[in-house]
């Protein structure tokens, strides 16, 4: 049975006046958050590793990077991840091989950042503005 | 309750012709061969997406499914029509590397259950 629903809202209008009206360069808001977020990205990257790992080589580990802030257009985004040209345990960690069951650290960081973090992000961003949350 | 392993199992079990598979690892006998095609899945992640009255209400699933064949990609066995009857949502999907010992060229796929 497929389930179908809507929903409305209201007073985006009024918001985005209030942030014309804060004066402050959003870009270099989100800029800010980026940069203090990306550490914790990436330990929650490092975090799964070590809880999900069976055995420790450390190999993976080497692996993880996050960005600085980058621009394209008005995109601001950074990168995070795991390098696995730099070491192939890494892609074999995440995904498994036909002998070896998949320890994966990428894809459930993912998931937490777009659950909970993002939300935080939004919010720190309307904090940093002034406007109720 | 049925446990997403179980319904995991039963999408697999209707796949026509019939394809061995196991949760990962797929394990042999000591000494034997793993098939020239074959199937392994775990549970990667199982997420909260909704609660209500101090209760979790909704949660997500994601399946990773992994096709495991000798004679390469072209010719898979059809798991997208097994999930989707099962109420999966297809999800990522990514050719992994081929096996330098076993011979197997492999290609994992995502998928999400809502419950």
């Amino acid at each position: 049975m497929t389930v179908r629903g809507s929903f409305t809202i209201k007073g985006l209008d009024g918001y985005l006046e209030d942030l014309a009206q804060a004066g402050k360069d959003v870009d270099q808001i989100v800029s800010e958050l980026l940069t203090e977020a990306a550490p914790i990205a990436e330990e929650l990257m490092h975090e799964n590793l070590r809880r999900t790992s069976e055995t420790w080589t450390g190999a993976t580990e080497e692996t993880l990077f996050s960005s600085n802030v980058q621009k394209d257009g008005n995109y601001s985004f950074i990168e995070i991840g795991a390098d696995s040209t730099r070491d192939f345990a890494s892609w074999a960690k995440e995904y498994g091989t036909v002998r070896q069951v998949a320890e994966p650290f990428l894809r459930p960081a993912f998931t937490k950042l777009r659950h909970h973090e993002l939300r935080m992000m939004l919010k720190a961003i309307l904090e940093r503005f002034g406007l109720p949350t | 309750m049925t446990t997403i392993f179980e319904r995991v199992t039963t999408a697999l079990n209707t796949l026509s012709p019939a394809v061995p598979f196991a949760l990962a690892p797929y394990l042999t006998e000591a000494g034997g061969d793993v098939p020239d095609t074959f199937i392994a899945f775990q549970l990667i992640s199982g997420n909260p997406e909704q609660s209500a009255d101090d209760a979790e209400t909704q949660c997500s699933y994601v399946v990773q499914i992994s096709i495991y064949s000798r004679s390469g990609l072209v010719s898979l066995p059809d798991v997208n029509t097994a999930m989707s009857a099962a109420g999966f949502q297809k999800s990522n999907e990514r050719q992994l590397p081929k096996d330098p010992e076993t011979g197997h060229f492999g290609l994992a796929k995502d998928y999400v259950y809502l419950e």
